[in-house]
């Protein structure tokens, strides 16, 4: 009988240290993916948006874009994604169209992020499943939970950048690839008017995403 | 799914797409000092001669991203879509806002839920044509489901039963049957479709005249249909997108171009299903994830995930697995 609350002790500081663990380990959102370094970049991503949702009236627009510049240069390989979405024509282009592209594809995609996440509705960002590829790159499997309990899919193409993964393209319901519609749009402006148009077209959208219009 | 998001799916959108398919937001920002966002922030741009910018190998024979989806008629429909545009701006994205604000979001839930209902016996049909058995069967269950403990449709309890909405309409049978290749349209008012789903859609309609005698359910298969291709017809679905198509089209450089293709990829993914499970085409396709006429790498085989091969997107895999 003296035996029992020595081991008693011994259970609850074990069940206190497990509790501990897992109230610093575990994500906010529930991920529990283990190590995996490109879940890892999406779960440091939805942090993000989830904080900056969370303080979208404090920061502004402009506090916004601030804080999630440099979060998603560090989660997308956004210049991969601007020579991709060029195509062909990205060879025939001098390194400072290239760069202009590049420089005001990020700009508006930054935008955009800045523009959107405005506010927070009780909205949860939960990683499912990641997926090796033959290629070596890796498919994060994601969903966002409403606050309605209404889901929707998204799933990141990821790739290893030097160090770090990188998303490369994002599909949405598993069907419709973010590069693949850039694509689209960054073909016909460049058909229509060449890499001058295309670079004045984004920026014009940054400003204006910018602007709050 | 996405056809139905509110507007925190459009926030989701916003991450999917990065910066077009992105949210609908609720409230305007509270800055609005685009000069104070001019430059560009250092963290994001990257330097010259980085590996990403260097000339590539891996895009160099690709074609201009104009001319993956079949669009003989892009001067015409252009035209079009800017009219039908500037009827959205002036009526259809009020109204749909109107809507949304006025009316609960349950009762909204409902008014989709009947009017996908009374459409199932022409999904089920289509199924049938198709010989997609399992999905012939499923609609028919949740119709059975739906119209009795869904309190005559009004509850979708059949998806919270196991009994998800299948695809099938007639633009759908045909592609299984043979009809692939279909150029691009822009309709009037409807917004944008290919001629074999204008072609089922139609039939389907009329078709129902003599059979059912009901206006609503005339109505719901057209809805049923014009959803499954992707358009913004209805005044069901239109209400329920408008709020994405705003966000898409704020985010967009070229709005008829990034659309084309968001209606492609969504119509592709459903056609490639049709391909896979249908009993005329399983064993030719199923697991393939290729449809007839595409490359011999495509993204879904790329991927490894159920992702249907448009040309862009074979395009883009290419690029992405030449690019290593």
């Amino acid at each position: 009988m003296t035996a029992l609350p020595v081991i008693s002790r011994r259970g609850a500081c074990i069940a206190v240290a497990l509790a501990l663990a897992v109230f610093l380990f575990m994500p906010v959102h529930g991920y529990s993916e283990g190590a995996d370094p490109a879940a890892l970049r999406i779960n440091s991503l939805y942090d993000a948006l989830l904080d900056t949702m969370k303080q979208a009236k404090q920061l502004g627009l402009k506090g916004r874009y601030d804080k999630l510049a440099p979060v998603l240069a560090k989660s997308y390989d956004l210049a991969s994604m601007s020579r991709i979405a060029v195509g062909q024509s990205w060879s025939t282009l001098s390194a400072p169209q290239q760069l202009s592209i590049v420089n005001a594809f990020t700009r508006m995609t930054t935008a955009t992020y800045a523009s959107r996440f405005d506010g927070f509705s009780g909205e949860q960002f939960e990683i499912l499943q990641t997926a090796d590829q033959p290629n070596g790159d890796k498919i994060v499997k994601t969903r966002i939970v409403q606050s309605n309990g209404k889901t929707v899919a998204l799933n990141y193409l990821m790739r290893k950048a030097g160090a770090d993964w990188k998303i490369v393209d994002v599909y949405l319901d598993g069907a419709i690839s973010e590069l693949a519609s850039r694509r689209a749009e960054f073909g016909a402006i460049l058909k229509s008017g060449g890499p001058d148009a295309l670079v004045q077209s984004l920026v014009s959208r940054g400003d204006k995403l910018l602007a709050g219009s | 799914m996405s056809v139905q998001a509110l507007s925190i799916v459009g926030r989701v959108a916003s991450i999917a797409l990065a910066a077009a398919l992105s949210a609908c937001a609720a409230t305007g920002p509270s800055v609005r000092s685009p000069e104070l966002l001019a430059s560009h922030s250092p963290a994001v741009v990257p330097q010259a001669g980085q590996g990403a910018l260097d000339a590539p190998t891996d895009v160099a024979g690709l074609p201009d991203g104009s001319a993956e989806v079949a669009d003989p008629l892009e001067k015409m429909n252009r035209s079009v879509f800017e009219r039908n545009q500037r009827i959205n701006h002036a009526l259809v994205y009020p109204v749909a806002n109107a809507y949304r604000n006025a009316v609960p979001e349950p009762v909204r839930d409902s008014v989709e839920a009947f009017a996908g209902n009374l459409a199932e016996p022409m999904v089920f049909a289509n199924d049938v044509l198709q010989l997609r058995l399992q999905a012939a069967a499923t609609t028919a269950g949740r119709f059975a489901f739906n119209s009795t403990f869904g309190v005559a449709g009004l509850f979708d309890v059949a998806s919270r039963r196991n009994l998800p909405h299948q695809s099938g309409d007639l633009g759908q049978t045909l592609y299984v049957w043979g009809m692939r290749n279909s150029p691009y349209l822009i309709v009037p008012i409807i917004g944008p479709t290919n001629v074999r789903d204008l072609i089922g859609t139609t039939v389907e309609f009329v078709a129902t005249l003599p059979a059912g005698g009901v206006l609503p359910a005339q109505i719901a298969a057209t809805v049923n249909n014009l959803t499954v291709a992707g358009t913004v017809a209805s005044p069901f679905t239109k209400l329920g997108q408008a709020d994405q198509m705003q966000t898409l089209e704020e985010s967009s450089i070229d709005f008829y171009a990034m659309l084309r293709s968001v209606v492609h990829q969504k119509r592709q993914a459903e056609l490639q299903e049709a391909l896979e499970t249908s009993g005329w085409t399983a064993g030719r396709y199923a697991g393939s994830s290729e449809g007839p006429g595409t490359a011999s790498v495509s993204t879904a085989s790329l991927l490894h995930v159920p992702v249907p091969p448009t040309k862009e997107q074979e395009l883009v895999a290419n690029a992405l697995q030449g690019g290593q």
